[in-house]
């Protein structure tokens, strides 16, 4: 079965410093596939070139074996990749809905025309959008309460809407940045339970995590980073017994 | 002839470095455009005439009261016009509003007592000619490069050696480092005014001297190619003014010896526009401006 | 109707309006132009020569708007690598090179300006063109595109994950922008009837900025708000007479420092 990603032999630095080193790994269709490492290994690096926001170095990006390497966020977006971030970036000055309706923002482009007509009340482009919003809220737990204003959401909520906007982008492969970051016990476990509702959608999912548990509950395949290299690649039984990762996270004597 | 050209062409660059400088510090320290750095180049022009035409004041002296006039106003300006606003939480765009207003306000006032026409700035300097050879110099325009560079070297030995001068650079390197390091931002950014200012001030004295004549709107103008000198030079960056400055200034001179005159003022824009395409953060900037 | 003379002054205002609602639309997307006075120009002078070619007046407003809209997507695509305080510099420049442009063309009269121009704007065209533009920013987030510029507004790199189009997106403010700009010169060049170009100088960009940052950002309303303000606050100075602007000047200083966010609060949207 073709991998959905393939990352080859990405390199990236900054200045003088190496923030990743020939990183070749692939993420399996369907799975829920996370990538760890003590802090500094290069995790966010990695997760923002594969999604567009920085280009590597060297080394070439596959998404469904089409070569994307190069191409700017808003046209991966298009492809089929969504990302969260770690700290939360909504848009204040929009509605929580408003904001879920961005992400169908690349679904809904009909052109200069369309959009004027749109403007107008005509078209049913924006009911649409507005539909597809609400309903992506309500999956992820957050029904019509759509009248707040985001930042005067708990934080738990505010990552919610943040999936439900990538979400509306109808992805095949999402990017989750530490969702759990910061989260009090319980929502992290219903954080864990929305991960493994949208596997059910057939979504793939490359998740940056440090919660160990996270991880290890819901993960089926884990990449391990450690200084810019992959030292551990595997399902999450294999990775805890990983002697390499092991002293990657206690440090070596 | 090209060498007189030239040397007319550093002595204007000279007084627009020293406006630009002033420029630069304050975005420095605040990340902010003092739209009305000109109004207080005017006032240090002012100062200095009344220096010169009351207490029949020489060159040198007029200077020093163009400095200190226009530091004044300088200082009165980050209290009355800035600091309340950074109180407030730093909005970005008030400030524009409270210089534009505090500008208008200083050309209003000057208007009013000295009117809108020009006026004439006594030159008090020796007329006599130095002949170099391959040119020639007169006594008030080696005053005038001297005056400049001396205040420039001076500057320059502030900011690399004094206390002062490097709280100045810390603040604009990083202003809440700089708090938490124990520098009194709210000093250190009322004397970078206050230099600032002050150089503005030697700027608008030069600049009488050298024409002869002042005018209350004769801030507008320095106003906005100020603006476009410290992109040119690099925001932020003191040698990236000086340098920008010069640059018009010759820019601007050869311009109207060998081109059309009526095209002296796009230059600056021109220049700009120009170092905005190539390379965003000007000649010595540090790309703090620029995108991905 | 209204006085001669008042008529005069509400055609003004309807023009400033315009002139903010010119800069609002950049502003949204967190464009800051010091430049509008630029864009008036190029609609004021294109327009005013083709009536005087005997071309209707609403194709010469719409020539002289389709010519400030194209002048926009030229000044915007250099302001797109960079970021805020230098678009605001760039702008300025671009609106200065109009101005010695237009100083220097012979053709539209030089540094003496362009008189005779036919008295074609009437007051019931400029409320429309403003009844259209307070619709369009009132209306701005129920379209892609106006919550793709409120989404870029405060943070690019997230609006671009989020599959938006920066490039796209800001030069369509941009010249949306610039647009309405020149439709206000022109409505503004067959009322004063006579054009130079120093009427267009730095000053009208900065009126125009002061316009929209006094009526504030996060209401619709605010631009209008701002113009009238800004037009009818000398006016309503008489009483000072000759100090008219400096108690100006004054009050700007401190509304910027009273309500540095803009007279008008904030309008909280509710989406139903």
């Amino acid at each position: 079965m073709t991998p959905i990603l393939r990352v080859e032999d990405v390199s990236r630095r900054f200045g003088g410093y190496q923030a990743l080193s020939h990183v070749t790994c692939e993420i399996a269709a369907g799975h829920i596939h996370a990538l760890i490492g003590p802090n500094g290994a290069g995790k966010s690096t990695l997760l923002n070139v594969i999604g567009g926001s920085l280009r590597p170095n060297d080394g070439r990006l596959f998404f469904e074996e089409n070569d994307y390497t190069g191409k700017r966020p808003d046209q991966i977006s298009t492809m089929g990749i969504a990302r969260s971030f770690q700290h939360v970036r909504l848009v204040p000055g929009l509605s929580v809905l408003e904001n879920v309706m961005i992400g169908c923002h690349a679904r809904i482009n009909r052109g200069p025309f369309r959009n004027l007509l749109q403007f107008l009340g005509i078209g049913h482009a924006e009911a649409s959008a507005r539909r597809t919003a609400r309903e992506m809220l309500d999956f992820v737990g957050l029904p019509v309460n759509s009248r707040s204003e985001p930042d005067q959401m708990p934080l738990a909520d505010q990552r919610r809407v943040e999936i439900a906007r990538a979400l509306a982008s109808e992805p095949r492969l999402l990017l989750l940045d530490e969702p759990a970051a910061g989260l009090h016990p319980t929502d992290i476990s219903s954080f864990s339970v929305l991960i493994q509702k949208i596997r059910g959608l057939r979504i793939t999912t490359l998740l940056v995590e440090h919660n160990m548990r996270l991880i290890m509950s819901i993960a089926d395949t884990v990449t391990v980073l450690r200084a810019g290299s992959v030292i551990a690649n595997g399902p999450p039984a294999a990775i805890r017994q990983n002697a390499e990762v092991i002293s990657a996270y206690l440090g070596t004597e | 002839m090209f060498l007189q050209q030239l040397a007319n062409g550093v002595m204007l660059g000279s007084t627009y470095a020293l406006v630009a400088i002033g420029y630069t510090l304050i975005f420095g320290v605040l990340r902010l455009l003092h739209l009305a750095h000109g109004e207080v180049f005017m006032i240090g022009a002012f100062a200095g005439l009344q220096a010169a035409l009351i207490w029949h004041f020489g060159p040198l002296p007029a200077l020093i009261a163009g400095a200190l006039g226009a530091a004044i106003v300088g200082v009165l300006i980050e209290v009355i016009a800035f600091r309340p606003i950074r109180r407030r939480g730093n909005s970005h765009l008030a400030p524009i509003v409270s210089t534009v207003g505090v500008g208008l306000v200083l050309q209003e006032v000057m208007t009013k007592l000295f009117g809108s026409e020009q006026i004439a700035f006594p030159s008090g300097l020796q007329k006599q000619v130095f002949d170099l050879g391959f040119m020639s110099v007169t006594g008030s325009q080696l005053f005038i490069l001297g005056t400049a560079a001396v205040s420039m070297i001076a500057l320059h030995q502030f900011v690399t050696h004094t206390r002062y001068g490097m709280a100045m650079r810390a603040t604009s390197e990083n202003i809440h480092v700089a708090a938490i390091l124990g520098i009194n931002v709210d000093a250190i950014i009322l004397v970078t005014f206050a230099v600032a200012s002050a150089l503005a001030g030697v700027a608008g004295v030069l600049v009488g001297l050298n024409f002869n004549a002042i005018s209350p709107f004769m801030g507008f103008d320095m106003g906005i190619k100020g603006m476009a000198i410290i992109v040119i030079g690099g925001l932020g960056s003191i040698y990236g003014a000086m340098a920008g400055g010069l640059i018009l200034g010759i820019a601007e001179v050869l311009s109207v010896a060998y081109l059309a005159s009526s095209f002296r003022d796009a230059f600056a824009f021109g220049l700009m526009v120009l170092i905005l395409i190539i390379r965003p953060r000007g000649l010595f900037g540090t790309g703090i401006g620029t995108a991905r | 109707m209204l006085g001669g003379y008042w008529e005069s002054v509400a055609v003004f205002l309807g023009v400033n309006c315009l002139m903010a609602l010119s800069l609002y639309i950049p502003m949204t997307a967190g464009l800051i132009s010091l430049g509008q006075g630029g864009f008036m120009a190029i609609g004021a002078y294109l327009s005013a020569v083709l009536t005087k070619a005997d071309v209707p007046f609403a194709l010469a407003l719409a020539a002289g708007g389709g010519a400030a809209a194209i002048a926009g997507l030229i000044v915007g695509t250099p302001a797109l690598r960079i970021r805020g305080i230098y678009v605001m510099i760039l702008t300025l420049g671009f609106g200065e090179i109009v101005r010695v442009f237009f100083q220097n063309f012979e053709p539209t009269g030089g540094p003496s300006g362009l008189g005779g121009i036919a008295p074609l704007t009437e007051l019931w065209q400029l409320v429309v063109a403003n009844a259209i533009g307070l619709l369009v920013i009132w209306r701005i987030r129920a379209v892609r595109l106006g919550r793709a510029m409120i989404a870029i507004h405060e943070d690019n790199a997230a609006a671009e994950a989020m599959g938006i189009n920066l490039t796209r997106t800001k030069l369509l403010a941009f010249s949306l922008g610039a647009f309405v700009a020149g439709i206000a010169g022109g409505f503004y060049a067959h009322q004063a009837l006579f054009i130079d170009p120093n009427q267009f100088d730095f000053s009208r960009s900065a009126i125009a900025f002061l316009y929209v940052v006094l009526g504030g950002l996060a209401n619709p309303l605010g631009p209008f708000v701002g113009a009238a303000i800004v037009t009818l606050l000398p006016e309503m100075l008489r009483f000072v007479q000759d100090w008219r602007m400096t108690v100006f000047g004054a009050l700007l200083v401190v509304l910027a420092v009273w309500r540095p966010g803009g007279l008008l609060p904030a309008l909280r949207w509710r989406q139903k």
